[in-house]
């Protein structure tokens, strides 16, 4: 997951501003599906990155998720420690 | 079928009982077990503020332009990021450095967690040859003394703040003058720079005086040794060689002064299922219940002035047996005493030394006079075990006098100029010398200290020092092997070392860094840069131990050394006991020490005087005035809840001098005496610590160390409120502590799974869905309790790990403490001499957890690796949970512990809120610091859990996670745990330590009957009586004697469960 995905295009803020929403459910909307936000490893600290479209990143996703077994945590001891 | 299941009845007499008021059945005790939390718990009651009023004023001050309440529910803070990063530095991540803590007789070598640049968690180096990679207690909580806000900030001269040039011009003009009349008064250490400096100071000002003092030191010990052999050796015991080991009023097994690694043999040597090398066997005699005492196969309640004369019987049969011509000989120069003990034990007890030769070990407490300790060695020379269990090392340490010779100097006029450098001896020093009268008298006198303490008071500079943690030393491993001092953090409030004072002394300019250590390692060595870098990093000089040295015992020295000791005296005697929670005083100051409870009375934030119950009987003491007064409070429906509220007693000294203590009554203490720990009634340091506890050494003389002889103790006026965590929380006699004899286990491996009722419960249901348990790694923990002491240190390194608040005493006898790990102590079998049981218990992390299934905003719910997980932003504080908890481990915040000072907890918003800034720095930044009115408990340290976790999917990179195994990680009570006997990890990994143990014939679960599937399993305690001794038949019995299924006699069967047909299991 890029630094893009939670803090935004930080390269292009004038001044550095919250991107999203950081709530909970957001934070567990993507762990729970986190195929929207996976990318090519070396491609992690590139802002510049896009996917060509919502298609290729659902598949790029779908790819990495089952390569590496992906699987975020959702239950509470995740984050609340 | 019917299935339901009631609690086994509780028997007439509990054979388990946890303190004399459960065991006398009294109503104001049942009263008391009856309730969750006692009654009044959450009602608003100090100093007559009802809920009422305390809402009339929250009214108050909302009016009052609203005063702090906006921030009431969500606290506010501010995040400052690093304007550029720090080398090293990962946000978030710890880095670890060794360092070595000093001890009175070695180091206690560890390994400091830092996060931003502070250091927030100690814990043991395990690659120190004397460590096993645990702590003691006071080891982990030395952290809060380095961020305590109490410590001494300024420099001050005659009381009044001085600034550092005056301090600095006053040094200068001391080194360039002759030094006529100097003298130094420093606390024992083991360094070889201070030893450097000294010799540099001694060249350049002959004639100084160079004095050691610790109160709790063991000069008798050296002296002993000295005696027994030559000057410059040191007795290293090997207690993984012996089979038998004696313990004459010694707590080998919890002794802080020489690092915990020593007595790790002893621990190896313990369990019953080792192969090789049989279970060793412990012996102990004592006069008070100590951790040693408790794991003895053998106790025997002996007077501490009785204990020469013990030995000197216990020698003259070993003396018959071996005979040993250098023992018969030492043995006729000791002096003799009336006493009587049981014939058959000391017969028995020899005969099973004698058979050994070569492999048993006798240690004598080292606070015992030299005789005493003379004798001990000259049995353990009968016996062969010198140079076998028992080797030497010659130290190149040199002593210096000790404070009785300064005071002498003092008396004469010859000190000018005086350096208290560390200690405190205007409170400990003995006192038949007066010495704060004496440092009166002194024209010029220096204090370097953590506090501005009592010594501080009469000097007339006071000067802040630095904390291990803040400055660069060096110290000496018990055998010797070099370790560095690394700091951590620059001073906070500009402390400086006595390194730094004594180089400045020197005449050397001001010592940058490691200068001055260096320097001595260089020398020390000649080695080069590179074994320096070494050296710093793994803590120690790997082979620098000091060479074994050939011990030879010579006789004739010995008994020489003992000719004309005086007889000791009888009649009552008080027995000065070094306290499990500030030592000898120093730490008296710090509030994690002062609330973990005392390993045997359960009683935190005090002292007391120890008496047995035949002689608080003679003497007219009661164990509690609880009840009475709680009859009478029933009667007023006042919702006062007492907890122990204690005698108080006066204990007069032959020469006149008195103390007044708190009595409490100890079962299986010796009888006509008295045992009160010292380091207690400090004032002056801070408010909270005033009048904390009893002071015992205004009754300790140069004479007196360890007991004095002839105390008349009369019951004093008055009554005091004890602040104990023991009587509330009981689990009532059903068998949570499970033991057996050595026998029983080699002819019912499995009586610890069959004792009781567990015998006969048919397969369980649960009514409720619980989630499925998918991970991989499933955590669980063992605790075995063969080898847990009950020392404290697990207690105080979760409270370190984990952020938990203190409460203080009020709280405390509200039951409202924090800990989150437990000791829970059991006594069994006769209240004069029963067994003691140490039983450590956390959070279980059930899998059928009853907490959660009662929880009304699923604050408290299951992870799929097991844990019972409770989020604290969830949690509205219904206490259901702790209500439905079989184990009472949650604690509940009343109060923001945290942010409030403790004595205005009551005072609500009106009271000053915010933590100090030092002790913000003390957190662990990544635990949660729980506010008011939220539940925790135990966590298993998820965060450890999880940071192996992350650290596994960095190491897997662009791989699946599933190839990369999580590495090993120790939880905070693991870590801190000196006898190994908690492992934590992946029960689903059959290879893991935490699965073999789960799967062992001696784990058990406490409570097994209620279907709740803890995690954490207790391998029961196996003992290993010597079947010849009169009490063995008493060994191992805390849950009665077997019989049937392996079930205590006076138990009765969970009767509905005989329904079942399920009496098979043979």
């Amino acid at each position: 997951v890029s630094c893009y995905s939670c803090h935004g295009a930080v390269n292009e803020m004038k001044v550095v501003y919250q991107h999203e929403p950081q709530s909970m459910k957001w934070c567990l909307d993507c762990h729970r599906a986190p195929e929207n936000h996976l990318r090519p490893p070396d491609q992690v600290f590139n802002l510049n990155w896009k996917p060509a479209s919502r298609q290729e990143q659902y598949e790029l996703g779908m790819r990495f998720k089952q390569e590496w077994d992906v699987n975020p945590p959702v239950t509470c001891g995740g984050c609340h420690r | 079928m019917k299935r339901v299941f009631h609690h086994p009845p509780r028997p007439e007499k509990p054979s388990l009982w946890r303190s004399l008021a459960e065991l006398e059945n009294s109503p104001g005790f049942e009263a008391v077990l009856q309730r969750e939390f006692p009654r009044g718990a959450d009602v608003y009651q100090d100093g007559g503020l009802t809920k009422r009023d305390f809402m009339k004023l929250l009214g108050a001050s909302m009016s009052l332009a609203g005063i702090g309440l906006a921030g009431c529910r969500r606290p506010e803070a501010y995040l400052v990021p690093f304007n550029k990063g720090v080398e090293w530095t990962i946000p978030g991540k710890f880095l670890y450095y060794a360092t070595s803590m000093p001890l009175r007789e070695g180091s206690m070598p560890l390994i400091v967690s830092t996060v931003d640049g502070r250091p927030v968690k100690v814990e043991g180096n395990p690659l120190h040859p004397l460590s096993n990679g645990g702590t003691d207690a006071f080891a982990q909580a030395s952290i809060l003394d380095l961020y305590d806000p109490n410590r001494a900030k300024v420099i001050k001269q005659n009381g009044a703040e001085a600034s550092q040039e005056s301090f600095d011009s006053f040094l200068k003009e001391l080194s360039g003058a002759g030094g006529e009349g100097l003298a130094f008064l420093v606390e024992r250490k083991n360094s070889p720079t201070r030893d450097r400096l000294r010799a540099e100071l001694e060249a350049r000002f002959p004639g100084m005086i160079w004095c050691e003092y610790e109160p709790l030191g063991t000069p008798q010990a050296e002296e002993a040794v000295a005696a027994s052999f030559e000057r410059g050796v040191r007795l290293v015991p090997k207690f993984e060689r012996a089979d038998v080991v004696v313990a004459l009023d010694s707590e080998f097994l919890n002794s802080g002064d020489k690092g915990v690694g020593l007595a790790q043999g002893f621990f190896s040597r313990r369990s019953p299922d080792q192969r090789g090398a049989p279970m060793n066997r412990l012996y102990v005699v004592e006069n008070h219940y100590t951790g040693t005492g408790g794991l003895a196969d053998h106790r025997y309640r002996c007077k501490a002035s009785l204990i020469g004369e013990f030995t000197r019987q216990l020698a003259t049969k070993i003396a018959t047996l071996t005979g040993d011509s250098g023992l018969v000989s030492v043995l006729g120069a000791c002096p003799k005493a009336q006493a009587t003990f049981d014939e058959a034990w000391l017969s028995e007890c020899a005969n099973d030394l004698a058979a050994i030769p070569g492999r048993s070990i006798v240690v004598v407490g080292e606070q015992q006079p030299s005789w005493v300790q003379i004798l001990g060695l000259a049995v353990n020379q009968a016996l062969g075990n010198i140079g076998t269990t028992i080797v030497g090392v010659a130290t190149d340490e040199k002593r210096g006098g000790s404070i009785s010779d300064l005071a002498a100097a003092i008396k004469a006029g010859t000190v000018k100029t005086l350096f208290v450098l560390g200690g405190n001896p205007a409170y400990n020093a003995p006192a038949d010398l007066d010495f704060s009268a004496l440092v009166k008298n002194v024209p010029q006198s220096v204090r370097l200290g953590l506090f501005e303490d009592e010594t501080s008071k009469l000097c007339r500079w006071h000067v802040p020092a630095s904390h291990y943690l803040e400055s660069w030393g060096d110290v000496c491993a018990y055998d010797g092997t070099y370790s560095v001092i690394q700091p951590m953090i620059l001073p906070l409030w500009n402390g400086v070392s006595e390194l730094e004072i004594l180089a400045q002394l020197a005449g050397m300019p001001k010592p940058e860094g490691p200068a001055l250590i260096r320097e001595t390692f260089e020398q020390k060595f000649n080695a080069d840069p590179e074994k320096w870098n070494t050296v710093v990093r793994v803590g120690f000089a790997p082979g620098s131990e000091w060479p074994e040295a050939y011990l030879s015992f010579s006789a004739p020295q010995a008994a020489a050394a003992i000719k004309d000791v005086k007889p000791v005296g009888d009649g009552l005697e008080l027995v000065f006991l070094r306290s499990s929670s500030v030592d000898d005083g120093r730490y008296a100051n710090n509030s994690w020490l002062q609330e973990t409870p005392d390993f045997e009375t359960k009683v935190t934030w005090d002292n007391v005087a120890l008496i047995s119950p035949a002689t608080a009987k003679k003497l007219g003491v009661r164990g509690n005035n609880f009840g009475p007064i709680y009859q009478v409070a029933e009667k007023l429906g006042n919702d006062i809840d007492f907890d122990v509220v204690a005698d108080l007693i006066e204990i007069k000294s032959p020469s006149g001098a008195s103390v007044v203590a708190a009595a409490y009554i100890a079962p299986g203490h010796a009888d006509d005496s008295i045992s009160l720990a010292l380091g207690y009634g400090r004032t002056g340091v801070s408010a909270l610590f005033e009048g904390v506890g009893f002071d015992a050494y205004p009754l300790r003389s140069t004479e007196a160390w360890r007991f004095l002889t002839g105390v008349e103790v009369t019951v004093a006026r008055g009554n005091y409120p004890l602040a104990q965590t023991q009587e509330h929380r009981s689990m009532e006699g059903r068998d949570l502590f499970r033991e057996g004899t050595i026998e029983r286990y080699k002819q019912d491996p499995k009586f610890a799974q069959t004792m009781g009722m567990d015998g006969h419960i048919p397969p369980n249901i649960s009514l409720y869905t619980h989630p499925e348990l998918t991970a991989a790694e499933q955590w669980g923990m063992t605790v075995d309790l063969n080898t847990c002491v009950g020392c404290n240190a697990c207690v105080v390194a979760c409270q370190a790990e984990n952020n938990i608040p203190v409460v203080g005493k009020e709280q405390v006898r509200r039951n409202r403490d924090m800990a989150w790990i437990r000791i829970d102590r059991y006594f069994a079998g006769e209240p004069e001499d029963p067994e003691m049981l140490a039983q450590a218990v956390m959070c279980q992390h059930c899998e059928n957890a009853p907490c959660e299934t009662v929880c009304p905003v699923n604050a408290t719910v299951h992870s799929e690796d097991g844990l019972n997980l409770m989020a604290y932003n969830r949690c509205i504080g219904t206490r259901y949970c702790s209500n439905n908890c079989p184990w009472k481990v949650r604690r509940f915040n009343y109060f923001d512990y945290n942010q409030r000072p403790l004595d205005q907890l009551y005072a609500g918003p009106l009271a000053k809120k915010g933590m100090a800034n030092s002790l913000q720095m003390s957190k662990n930044p990544n635990v949660t610091v729980r506010m008011r009115g939220v539940m925790e408990k135990c966590t298993f340290c998820i965060q450890r859990i999880e940071e192996a976790k992350i650290a596994r999917l960095v190491e897997a990179g662009a791989r699946n996670k599933n190839e990369v195994p999580v590495r090993e990680f120790k939880t905070a009570c693991q870590q801190a745990c000196p006898s190994d006997s908690l492992v934590f990890g992946n029960i689903r990994d059959m290879k893991s330590r935490v699965a073999r143990n789960r799967s062992s014939d001696r784990a058990y679960v406490m409570l097994k009957y209620l279907n709740t599937e803890p995690r954490v399993s207790y391998l029961a305690r196996i003992k290993n009586p010597n079947p010849k001794m009169p009490d063995a038949n008493r060994v191992g019995m805390a849950n009665g004697q077997p019989h049937g299924h392996g079930e205590p006699a006076e138990e009765g069967h969970g009767s509905e469960g005989h329904e079942s047909p399920q009496e098979a299991h043979h």
